[in-house]
């Protein structure tokens, strides 16, 4: 590795974050996102129990054998939050990565287009934006049944606008840089400036709508399964907090420790998101999706 | 005595016009949009129609009224024309009209949504004008990590947390609902009781909110803090107090206003979570019972009223961008 950076073929959004690694807070926020992911990913391995077992053992309050104590029906906790942490990750990086992915190539051939097809998709996008989210996935979840398959499609459909603005803004702002200029001077192609000059250009912005998208999609998840109309074929934390809220005046532990991997995973996912968006630009602008949980 | 600012100048009256227009072309898309859910679920549409209570009479009977035997569009037309009406089905289960079990429930739910908007706007925009002057001292650090958390744990949580603490632990509040059962109070008794079930639903929602509102302010304020013109009015010797809350959070406002007014529904489904918690007789209480009757009427009823409110309060907020903006002021300034 050299010492010096290469800055001068690096896209200038992302020559701005070098002060992003610099930040203490971000890198705590980094390591417990890393956390996750291998809970997520070795579950098997960590979780002590599976944590769909049944025992007689219900009620038992944190102590060395359960780290989290067990439930009503002497399930694990502690292998419960540990497995749960697949649902959660699974469906929040995965809606969030469609959901941007729609919202960038929507966005950018509005804003690139201009005229009367920005017009068009535009609109289109008013349209989808309209209808509330989380009551939307309330009721297909109960029209269409509550799978993850149909939860993922309602939030890509109600997420992916929200960039789409984003992007066709930053897209519009691009456009009329010199660089661009000089590229299409050059006898660059529409797609070549689309994607070698404008997008590069925007990605930090996409990244960082992209991992505040996660955190909201997580709550939204958990949001459906606590009032009942999550997938249960898996343990998620939602439905931990749905089932332990029957029990909180006497099984606390029940709902504090999927609420706290819920809270601490979000947290990160955010604290991560501020930061970026704080390197990213000094006149900070307002990434921020809304939270529906 | 200065002459008060008219609401809306002329010449953004055509824009509201067009604004106004497309506002209707939204309801109707999304009036379409929940006939289309009716008919591309799975099962008989009948059923979704009817409720899950509706025998085979019942079901004969809505077949019948929404022309079910009739091509798409004809149905479409009479769902419309239904809804246009005001004519949001029946409800077995409540044995009303859907539209008058909504309208039972809305009370409930303005009672607590408009006072936590209320609170929580009020202390989002102090905070984060605080936060922005000093920026990076430490009042801003504690005030952005407290918006951090709060913007990151799920309102339920928040909720149960309040819950287990203020009401089952220390007995301070009542745990559920929006008066105390069996005791039929009346006048300042009926208000106190009302107020005291009020609270925890209440601190819960603002905890919410108040993240939102603190987190935009204070981003939209570090931006305007930076331009001339509030350069000019610090070296004009207006008081710092006046140049925050006169000249820059004017302009520091309209984005927030926007992006608060365009999350009606966001502000909506936290309700939800509360009104579970708390069992508060509120409208989003009333969309988990129907879920659990399959009391789909109300169920779509209900989903149609909320989108149709989204469509009504982002009409509002462009009012009152309108109003706030300096630029499409009335050709004066204040201060």
């Amino acid at each position: 590795m050299s010492e010096e950076r290469d800055d001068k073929n690096a896209p200038a959004g992302w020559a701005a974050l070098s002060s992003f690694g610099r930040n203490p807070v971000t890198a705590v926020g980094v390591v417990v996102l890393a956390v996750y992911f291998l809970a997520a990913v070795f579950a098997g391995l960590i979780a002590p129990r599976d944590p769909q077992k049944t025992s007689r053992e219900s009620f038992r309050p944190p102590s060395a054998e359960h780290l989290f104590g067990t439930d009503d029906l002497g399930r694990d906790v502690f292998s419960g939050v540990v497995h749960g942490a697949r649902v959660s990750l699974v469906m929040g990086f995965a809606v969030a990565l469609l959901s941007v992915l729609v919202g960038v190539l929507v966005g950018s051939a509005a804003g690139y287009a201009g005229g009367l097809a920005d017009d068009l998709l535009m609109r289109l996008t008013e349209v989808f934006i309209i209808p509330p989210r989380f009551f939307l996935a309330l009721v297909v979840a109960a029209l269409f049944g509550s799978n993850y398959v149909n939860l993922a499609a309602v939030l890509v459909v109600t997420y992916w606008p929200s960039t789409a603005r984003l992007v066709r803004a930053e897209v519009l702002s691009l456009k009329e840089r010199g660089y661009v200029e000089a590229a299409r001077a050059l006898g660059a192609g529409h797609a070549r400036l689309l994607f070698h000059a404008i997008l590069p250009n925007a990605s930090p912005l996409i990244v960082t709508n992209f991992v505040m998208m996660v955190g909201m999609v997580v709550l939204v998840e958990a949001g459906l399964s606590f009032v009942g109309l999550g997938d249960s074929s898996h343990v998620s934390w939602g439905y931990m907090l749905h089932n332990g809220e029957h029990f909180m005046r006497d099984a606390w532990w029940m709902m504090f420790f999927p609420a706290l991997a819920i809270s601490l995973l979000v947290l990160a996912l955010n604290a991560v998101g501020d930061a970026l968006n704080r390197a990213l630009d000094p006149k900070t602008r307002i990434a921020q999706p809304g939270k529906a949980t | 005595m200065r002459p008060r600012r008219k609401l809306l100048p002329a010449y953004s009256g055509r824009l509201l016009f067009g604004r106004a227009v497309q506002s209707v072309f939204l309801i109707l898309v999304l009036v379409v949009i929940n006939f289309l859910l009716i008919h591309l679920a799975p099962g008989d549409p009948a059923q979704i129609l009817a409720g899950q209570s509706g025998d085979e009479q019942y079901l004969q009977f809505i077949r019948a009224r929404f022309g079910l035997d009739q091509p798409l569009g004809a149905q479409l037309w009479i769902y419309l024309s239904g809804v246009l009406r005001g004519d949001f089905g029946y409800s077995l289960g409540y044995q009303q009209p859907v539209l008058s079990v909504i309208f039972e429930r809305v009370p409930a739910t303005l009672l607590l949504v408009l006072t936590a908007v209320t609170l929580s706007s009020a202390a989002g925009v102090v905070l984060g004008v605080e936060a922005a002057r000093r920026e990076n001292s430490f009042l801003d650090r504690a005030v952005n990590t407290f918006a951090l958390v709060c913007y990151s744990v799920p309102s339920f949580s928040v909720g149960h947390l309040l819950l287990i603490v203020f009401a089952l632990r220390l007995g301070l509040f009542p745990a559920q609902n929006m008066s105390s059962a069996g005791q039929e109070t009346e006048g300042v008794a009926h208000l106190l009781d009302v107020l005291e079930h009020l609270t925890l639903p209440v601190a819960t929602l603002t905890a919410v909110y108040l993240a939102q509102v603190l987190r935009l302010t204070r981003t939209a304020m570090l931006n305007v803090l930076g331009e001339n013109f509030i350069t000019t009015a610090r070296a004009k010797g207006l008081e710092e107090r006046r140049v925050l809350y006169g000249h820059a959070l004017r302009n520091a406002l309209l984005p927030v206003v926007t992006v608060v007014g365009y999350d009606f529904g966001m502000l909506l489904s936290g309700a939800v979570f509360v009104e579970t918690v708390f069992a508060w007789p509120g409208l989003g209480r009333l969309m988990i019972d129907s879920l659990a009757m399959r009391d789909y009427p109300v169920l779509m009823g209900l989903f149609l009223a909320v989108s149709v409110g989204v469509v009504v309060v982002n009409f509002i907020t462009d009012l009152t961008y309108s109003a706030l903006d300096p630029r499409i002021g009335y050709g004066r300034r204040s201060g």
